[in-house]
């Protein structure tokens, strides 16, 4: 095989298996995220949401009456699954938001619930996974290109 | 060094710097805010800790964000609130403390919640410990 084929061949795996890393990495995070919100009546806790591109212009959706907690999860979780099937490496960016009301209190302010600062953290942390995820990526794909 | 003592450098040194400006609700610390003072919480989130450096002493090193939340009592004015956020802006933005550097911060005004007005404060840092340092 030609070098630019080989080049060109390296570059197309690396968007399949790119895109299938973000998104193992990013679920598993907001994963952490939604089961460490605090939950009271499961509001805040059902109503994360994913989007592709978009600045997460969403109405919250409205819970009446408390809900369980994997219930709640749940709500989230769905909409998280539904809106990282539809992102695709290229994509300019994934936008994370929940916008109850209280939700930027929470995270930010005095709660007494859990230490502020959670959704924070966990963006730290997947912003590093994420990095290690794809350089451990181009290291394998490059080691089996050169094995060809 | 350890993670623990990186949280001890940041607390000690925001405590001197910030000489008794306000009372401060530390992280483990009994606090019960009076409604009718301003008064802030103060939390040192050490979150990753990873290899910085290859050779036979790593250097590891401790990414996370120190949390301040500033809180001014409702109807007393904003004006303190944005006073006290420049004042730890000149503690922390691009300083080093002895094994801690802090970069960027991020500030948000949150509004008025639980009877006082509070904004957020976030102070980005990285600290470096050798792995020689943690055997001691």
């Amino acid at each position: 095989m030609a070098f630019s084929d080989q080049m060109n061949k390296l570059a197309e795996d690396f968007v399949i298996e790119a895109e299938k890393v973000i998104k193992e990495v990013v679920f598993r995070n907001m994963e952490e995220i939604v089961d460490g919100t605090p939950k009271d009546t499961g509001n805040l806790m059902a109503n994360w949401d994913l989007a592709k591109d978009t600045t997460g212009e969403r109405d919250p959706i409205s819970i009446k009456s408390p809900i369980e907690r994997g219930v709640a999860k749940t709500k989230s979780m769905n909409r998280i699954t539904k809106g990282l099937s539809e992102y695709k490496v290229g994509d300019e960016q994934i936008t994370i938001f929940n916008n109850v009301r209280y939700a930027e209190y929470v995270e930010e302010g005095n709660n007494n619930q859990r230490n502020s600062g959670w959704v924070s953290r966990q963006a730290i942390v997947m912003e590093k996974e994420l990095v290690r995820a794809l350089n451990k990526l181009v290291n394998k794909l490059y080691a089996f290109s050169r094995r060809r | 060094m350890s993670t623990t003592s990186i949280r001890e450098e940041i607390v000690n040194y925001f405590d001197t710097q910030w000489a008794n400006a306000t009372p401060v609700a530390y992280e483990n610390r009994p606090y019960a805010p009076n409604t009718r003072a301003t008064w802030i919480r103060f939390l040192v989130n050490d979150v990753f800790t990873e290899p910085a450096t290859l050779g036979s002493d790593l250097c590891m090193r401790t990414t996370g964000f120190v949390h301040v939340v500033i809180n001014v009592p409702e109807s007393s004015g904003t004006k303190m609130g944005r006073v006290l956020a420049d004042k730890l802006i000149k503690i922390f933005v691009a300083r080093q403390i002895t094994t801690v550097t802090f970069n960027n911060y991020e500030k948000k005004e949150l509004g008025v919640w639980d009877d006082f007005y509070q904004i957020s404060m976030k102070f980005h840092f990285w600290g470096d410990t050798l792995v020689s340092q943690l055997r001691v």
